[in-house]
Protein backbone atom coordinates (compact mmCIF):
# COMPACT_ATOMS: atom_id res chain seq x y z
CA UNK A 1 0.00 0.00 0.00
CA UNK A 2 1.46 3.82 -0.71
CA UNK A 3 1.10 6.02 1.88
CA UNK A 4 0.58 9.83 1.57
CA UNK A 5 1.03 12.75 3.53
CA UNK A 6 -1.85 15.04 2.88
CA UNK A 7 -0.60 18.28 3.89
CA UNK A 8 2.74 19.60 3.48
CA UNK A 9 2.73 23.23 3.76
CA UNK A 10 5.75 23.84 2.68
CA UNK A 11 6.61 26.21 0.05
CA UNK A 12 10.34 26.57 -0.61
CA UNK A 13 12.88 23.90 -1.50
CA UNK A 14 10.56 21.32 -2.50
CA UNK A 15 12.50 18.92 -4.44
CA UNK A 16 14.63 18.77 -0.77
CA UNK A 17 11.37 18.31 0.67
CA UNK A 18 10.82 15.54 -1.61
CA UNK A 19 14.17 13.91 -1.42
CA UNK A 20 13.77 13.33 2.50
CA UNK A 21 10.44 12.43 2.23
CA UNK A 22 11.34 9.73 -0.03
CA UNK A 23 14.26 8.88 2.57
CA UNK A 24 11.41 8.93 5.23
CA UNK A 25 9.26 6.45 3.72
CA UNK A 26 6.82 8.60 2.05
CA UNK A 27 5.59 7.43 -1.45
CA UNK A 28 3.85 10.96 -1.97
CA UNK A 29 2.80 14.13 -0.24
CA UNK A 30 0.14 16.66 -0.76
CA UNK A 31 1.93 19.89 -1.17
CA UNK A 32 -0.04 23.34 -0.34
CA UNK A 33 1.96 26.16 -2.35
CA UNK A 34 4.67 26.15 -4.53
CA UNK A 35 4.87 24.02 -7.97
CA UNK A 36 4.48 20.53 -7.23
CA UNK A 37 5.26 17.59 -9.74
CA UNK A 38 7.45 14.37 -9.44
CA UNK A 39 10.71 15.26 -8.33
CA UNK A 40 14.19 13.31 -9.58
CA UNK A 41 14.28 11.39 -6.59
CA UNK A 42 11.90 10.44 -3.28
CA UNK A 43 8.03 11.06 -3.27
CA UNK A 44 5.78 12.40 -5.80
CA UNK A 45 3.75 15.61 -5.23
CA UNK A 46 0.47 16.74 -5.89
CA UNK A 47 -0.39 19.85 -5.79
CA UNK A 48 -3.08 21.16 -3.10
CA UNK A 49 -5.04 24.37 -2.43
CA UNK A 50 -5.33 25.72 1.15
CA UNK A 51 -9.04 27.29 1.35
CA UNK A 52 -8.25 30.00 4.34
CA UNK A 53 -11.69 32.36 4.39
CA UNK A 54 -13.34 33.39 7.35
CA UNK A 55 -16.94 33.72 5.20
CA UNK A 56 -18.32 30.17 4.82
CA UNK A 57 -20.02 30.95 1.99
CA UNK A 58 -16.75 32.76 -0.13
CA UNK A 59 -14.91 28.92 0.97
CA UNK A 60 -18.20 26.92 -0.99
CA UNK A 61 -17.63 29.64 -3.90
CA UNK A 62 -13.93 28.75 -3.98
CA UNK A 63 -14.32 25.53 -3.69
CA UNK A 64 -17.11 25.08 -6.53
CA UNK A 65 -15.14 27.04 -9.36
CA UNK A 66 -11.22 25.55 -8.02
CA UNK A 67 -12.65 21.95 -7.48
CA UNK A 68 -11.20 20.41 -11.07
CA UNK A 69 -7.95 22.36 -10.95
CA UNK A 70 -6.66 20.71 -7.79
CA UNK A 71 -5.59 17.17 -6.39
CA UNK A 72 -6.71 18.10 -2.99
CA UNK A 73 -8.83 21.02 -1.56
CA UNK A 74 -8.05 21.87 2.11
CA UNK A 75 -10.16 23.99 4.31
CA UNK A 76 -8.79 26.01 7.70
CA UNK A 77 -11.17 25.41 10.10
CA UNK A 78 -9.83 28.73 11.99
CA UNK A 79 -13.71 28.67 14.28
CA UNK A 80 -16.32 26.19 14.65
CA UNK A 81 -18.66 27.75 11.96
CA UNK A 82 -16.03 26.97 9.57
CA UNK A 83 -15.49 23.70 10.77
CA UNK A 84 -19.40 23.09 10.25
CA UNK A 85 -19.94 24.74 6.70
CA UNK A 86 -16.76 22.73 5.33
CA UNK A 87 -18.13 19.63 6.79
CA UNK A 88 -21.18 19.93 4.75
CA UNK A 89 -19.56 20.84 1.63
CA UNK A 90 -19.06 18.05 -0.45
CA UNK A 91 -16.39 19.40 -2.60
CA UNK A 92 -13.88 19.74 0.38
CA UNK A 93 -11.37 16.84 0.74
CA UNK A 94 -9.84 17.79 4.06
CA UNK A 95 -10.24 20.00 6.88
CA UNK A 96 -7.80 21.16 9.56
CA UNK A 97 -9.36 22.08 12.48
CA UNK A 98 -7.11 24.71 13.78
CA UNK A 99 -6.12 26.79 17.40
CA UNK A 100 -8.05 24.19 18.83
CA UNK A 101 -11.75 24.28 17.33
CA UNK A 102 -13.92 21.40 17.95
CA UNK A 103 -15.61 18.50 16.09
CA UNK A 104 -18.48 17.55 17.34
CA UNK A 105 -20.51 14.42 16.02
CA UNK A 106 -23.33 16.05 14.38
CA UNK A 107 -20.04 17.67 12.35
CA UNK A 108 -18.56 13.91 12.10
CA UNK A 109 -21.62 12.15 10.76
CA UNK A 110 -21.67 15.43 8.47
CA UNK A 111 -18.57 14.92 7.43
CA UNK A 112 -19.07 11.19 6.77
CA UNK A 113 -21.78 11.64 4.68
CA UNK A 114 -20.25 13.98 2.31
CA UNK A 115 -16.77 12.69 2.44
CA UNK A 116 -14.66 14.77 4.10
CA UNK A 117 -11.66 13.95 5.85
CA UNK A 118 -10.53 15.51 9.23
CA UNK A 119 -7.04 15.97 9.60
CA UNK A 120 -5.04 15.58 12.71
CA UNK A 121 -2.24 17.69 12.60
CA UNK A 122 1.38 16.49 13.70
CA UNK A 123 2.91 20.22 12.94
CA UNK A 124 0.16 22.01 15.56
CA UNK A 125 2.15 20.09 18.52
CA UNK A 126 5.56 20.14 17.15
CA UNK A 127 5.74 24.28 16.95
CA UNK A 128 3.35 24.72 19.66
CA UNK A 129 4.60 25.37 23.25
CA UNK A 130 4.10 23.06 26.32
CA UNK A 131 1.48 24.78 27.84
CA UNK A 132 -0.14 24.95 24.72
CA UNK A 133 0.68 21.43 23.84
CA UNK A 134 -1.45 20.09 26.48
CA UNK A 135 -4.58 21.95 25.21
CA UNK A 136 -4.15 21.39 21.62
CA UNK A 137 -3.87 17.72 22.70
CA UNK A 138 -6.74 17.47 24.83
CA UNK A 139 -8.90 19.31 22.06
CA UNK A 140 -7.31 16.76 19.41
CA UNK A 141 -8.38 13.91 21.68
CA UNK A 142 -12.02 15.04 21.69
CA UNK A 143 -11.97 15.50 18.07
CA UNK A 144 -10.75 12.11 17.73
CA UNK A 145 -13.30 10.82 20.10
CA UNK A 146 -16.39 12.06 17.80
CA UNK A 147 -14.63 10.97 14.55
CA UNK A 148 -14.28 7.57 16.15
CA UNK A 149 -17.90 7.53 17.22
CA UNK A 150 -19.49 8.45 13.77
CA UNK A 151 -17.13 6.53 11.61
CA UNK A 152 -16.18 9.45 9.79
CA UNK A 153 -13.25 9.70 7.35
CA UNK A 154 -10.06 10.98 8.92
CA UNK A 155 -6.29 11.79 7.99
CA UNK A 156 -3.50 11.67 9.97
CA UNK A 157 -0.57 14.58 8.49
CA UNK A 158 2.15 16.18 9.42
CA UNK A 159 1.15 19.74 8.46
CA UNK A 160 5.10 20.28 7.48
CA UNK A 161 6.46 23.65 7.39
CA UNK A 162 9.94 22.74 5.95
CA UNK A 163 11.73 19.50 5.05
CA UNK A 164 12.95 19.45 9.21
CA UNK A 165 8.63 19.62 9.92
CA UNK A 166 8.37 16.24 8.28
CA UNK A 167 7.87 13.19 10.08
CA UNK A 168 8.05 9.42 9.24
CA UNK A 169 4.85 7.11 8.31
CA UNK A 170 5.93 5.29 11.23
CA UNK A 171 5.69 8.14 14.02
CA UNK A 172 2.62 9.29 12.36
CA UNK A 173 0.96 5.95 13.06
CA UNK A 174 1.86 6.26 16.52
CA UNK A 175 0.09 9.55 17.09
CA UNK A 176 -2.95 8.17 15.55
CA UNK A 177 -2.95 5.33 18.04
CA UNK A 178 -1.80 7.82 21.07
CA UNK A 179 -5.35 9.54 19.71
CA UNK A 180 -7.06 6.09 20.16
CA UNK A 181 -7.37 4.98 16.38
CA UNK A 182 -6.81 1.30 15.13
CA UNK A 183 -3.51 0.56 13.25
CA UNK A 184 -5.71 -0.50 9.93
CA UNK A 185 -7.82 2.22 10.62
CA UNK A 186 -4.99 4.55 10.41
CA UNK A 187 -3.25 2.95 7.08
CA UNK A 188 -6.46 3.80 5.60
CA UNK A 189 -6.10 7.26 6.24
CA UNK A 190 -2.75 7.41 5.30
CA UNK A 191 -3.39 5.53 1.84
CA UNK A 192 -4.05 7.29 -1.22
CA UNK A 193 -7.60 6.60 -1.35
CA UNK A 194 -8.32 9.97 -1.35
CA UNK A 195 -6.62 11.47 -4.21
CA UNK A 196 -7.81 8.30 -6.42
CA UNK A 197 -11.61 10.04 -7.17
CA UNK A 198 -9.72 13.43 -7.55
CA UNK A 199 -7.91 12.03 -10.21
CA UNK A 200 -10.64 10.82 -11.63
CA UNK A 201 -12.44 13.97 -11.29
CA UNK A 202 -9.17 15.49 -13.05
CA UNK A 203 -9.60 13.62 -15.76
CA UNK A 204 -12.03 15.07 -17.53
CA UNK A 205 -14.33 11.74 -17.85
CA UNK A 206 -15.99 12.38 -14.45
CA UNK A 207 -19.81 13.90 -13.78
CA UNK A 208 -20.42 13.06 -9.94
CA UNK A 209 -19.54 10.50 -7.68
CA UNK A 210 -20.36 6.69 -9.30
CA UNK A 211 -21.18 8.69 -12.41
CA UNK A 212 -17.95 8.61 -15.52
CA UNK A 213 -18.22 8.99 -19.18
CA UNK A 214 -16.81 5.85 -20.83
CA UNK A 215 -15.32 6.23 -24.22
CA UNK B 1 21.61 -21.58 47.22
CA UNK B 2 21.08 -17.70 45.66
CA UNK B 3 17.32 -16.93 45.20
CA UNK B 4 16.35 -15.98 41.97
CA UNK B 5 13.27 -14.23 40.28
CA UNK B 6 11.89 -16.56 37.61
CA UNK B 7 12.72 -15.60 33.71
CA UNK B 8 8.76 -14.85 34.31
CA UNK B 9 8.91 -12.28 36.04
CA UNK B 10 11.36 -10.36 34.84
CA UNK B 11 9.96 -6.87 33.23
CA UNK B 12 9.48 -7.23 29.09
CA UNK B 13 11.56 -4.77 26.97
CA UNK B 14 11.29 -3.65 23.79
CA UNK B 15 13.57 -1.36 22.15
CA UNK B 16 13.36 1.29 19.48
CA UNK B 17 15.50 1.61 16.76
CA UNK B 18 16.07 4.90 15.63
CA UNK B 19 18.02 6.98 13.10
CA UNK B 20 18.67 10.98 13.79
CA UNK B 21 18.82 13.23 10.32
CA UNK B 22 20.25 16.34 11.05
CA UNK B 23 22.48 19.08 9.06
CA UNK B 24 24.93 18.85 11.11
CA UNK B 25 26.16 15.48 13.37
CA UNK B 26 24.91 15.75 17.26
CA UNK B 27 27.06 14.32 19.97
CA UNK B 28 25.55 11.65 21.97
CA UNK B 29 25.29 13.39 25.29
CA UNK B 30 23.48 16.16 23.95
CA UNK B 31 21.17 13.93 21.76
CA UNK B 32 20.26 11.75 25.46
CA UNK B 33 19.59 14.94 26.55
CA UNK B 34 17.38 16.16 24.16
CA UNK B 35 15.32 12.80 24.20
CA UNK B 36 14.82 12.53 27.75
CA UNK B 37 13.82 15.98 27.92
CA UNK B 38 10.97 15.36 25.63
CA UNK B 39 9.73 11.88 26.99
CA UNK B 40 9.60 13.48 30.22
CA UNK B 41 7.76 16.84 28.87
CA UNK B 42 5.65 14.43 26.69
CA UNK B 43 4.54 11.17 29.68
CA UNK B 44 5.14 13.32 32.72
CA UNK B 45 7.19 11.89 35.47
CA UNK B 46 5.25 9.24 36.24
CA UNK B 47 5.16 7.88 32.55
CA UNK B 48 8.61 8.55 32.17
CA UNK B 49 8.85 5.92 35.47
CA UNK B 50 6.35 3.51 34.33
CA UNK B 51 7.81 3.56 31.04
CA UNK B 52 11.59 2.52 32.05
CA UNK B 53 12.55 4.46 29.31
CA UNK B 54 16.64 3.89 28.95
CA UNK B 55 19.00 5.18 26.26
CA UNK B 56 21.55 2.64 25.08
CA UNK B 57 25.16 3.77 25.21
CA UNK B 58 27.02 1.15 23.72
CA UNK B 59 25.40 0.27 20.99
CA UNK B 60 25.54 4.07 19.46
CA UNK B 61 26.71 4.61 16.10
CA UNK B 62 27.81 8.10 15.73
CA UNK B 63 28.40 7.68 12.04
CA UNK B 64 25.07 7.04 10.90
CA UNK B 65 23.74 8.65 13.76
CA UNK B 66 21.67 5.91 15.01
CA UNK B 67 20.55 4.42 18.89
CA UNK B 68 18.84 2.41 20.84
CA UNK B 69 15.76 2.69 23.49
CA UNK B 70 14.46 0.75 25.24
CA UNK B 71 11.32 0.37 26.83
CA UNK B 72 8.11 -0.98 28.14
CA UNK B 73 6.21 -2.63 25.52
CA UNK B 74 2.83 -0.32 26.41
CA UNK B 75 4.73 2.56 26.06
CA UNK B 76 6.27 2.15 22.70
CA UNK B 77 3.53 4.40 21.40
CA UNK B 78 4.17 7.46 23.42
CA UNK B 79 8.00 6.85 23.27
CA UNK B 80 7.73 7.05 19.24
CA UNK B 81 5.68 10.64 20.12
CA UNK B 82 8.61 12.22 22.30
CA UNK B 83 10.92 11.20 19.71
CA UNK B 84 9.04 13.00 16.96
CA UNK B 85 8.48 15.87 19.08
CA UNK B 86 12.47 17.02 18.92
CA UNK B 87 13.02 19.38 16.18
CA UNK B 88 16.05 20.98 17.51
CA UNK B 89 19.19 19.96 19.57
CA UNK B 90 21.10 23.47 19.98
CA UNK B 91 21.56 24.76 16.74
CA UNK B 92 20.90 21.90 14.49
CA UNK B 93 17.31 20.87 13.58
CA UNK B 94 16.86 17.37 13.43
CA UNK B 95 14.60 14.88 12.31
CA UNK B 96 14.19 11.33 14.39
CA UNK B 97 12.89 8.08 12.38
CA UNK B 98 11.88 5.08 13.80
CA UNK B 99 13.64 2.01 11.91
CA UNK B 100 12.34 -0.65 13.77
CA UNK B 101 10.96 -1.84 17.09
CA UNK B 102 12.08 -5.77 18.20
CA UNK B 103 12.11 -7.79 21.73
CA UNK B 104 15.45 -8.38 21.93
CA UNK B 105 18.94 -6.64 20.60
CA UNK B 106 19.98 -9.64 18.37
CA UNK B 107 16.53 -9.69 16.48
CA UNK B 108 16.52 -5.61 16.53
CA UNK B 109 19.93 -5.68 14.37
CA UNK B 110 18.70 -8.52 11.91
CA UNK B 111 15.82 -6.56 11.30
CA UNK B 112 17.65 -3.36 10.99
CA UNK B 113 20.13 -5.19 8.71
CA UNK B 114 22.77 -4.54 10.88
CA UNK B 115 25.40 -7.21 11.93
CA UNK B 116 25.35 -9.21 14.35
CA UNK B 117 26.92 -8.73 17.20
CA UNK B 118 29.14 -12.35 16.97
CA UNK B 119 29.88 -11.29 13.61
CA UNK B 120 31.25 -7.56 14.78
CA UNK B 121 32.84 -9.24 17.63
CA UNK B 122 34.82 -11.46 14.79
CA UNK B 123 35.83 -8.39 13.03
CA UNK B 124 37.42 -6.79 16.00
CA UNK B 125 38.81 -9.66 17.18
CA UNK B 126 40.68 -10.34 13.59
CA UNK B 127 41.60 -6.87 12.71
CA UNK B 128 43.34 -7.22 16.82
CA UNK B 129 44.94 -10.66 15.29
Amino acid sequence: MKLWDYCVLADSDLGEVAKIAGKLGWDGLCVFGGEAGTGKAGAEMVRGLMIEEKNSEQMRKKVRSERKKFGIIAVMGTSDDMNRAACETSGVDLLLPRGGTRIDVVMAKLAREKNVRIGFEFGQLLHSTLEERGALFSQMLKNAKSVKKSRAPFAIVSGALSEFGLRAPSELMAFGRVLGFDSPEIRDAMSGKALEENRKRLSGRWIMPGVEVEK
Amino acid sequence: MKLRRPPSMKEKRHYVIFRMHSDIPVPYEDMKGAVMNSVLNWMGEKGFSLSNAKMIRNLWDGGKQEGWLSCTPKSVDDVKMSLALIHQIGDAKVIFQVLRVSGTIKSGREKAGMRSLASAAAEAAGKKG
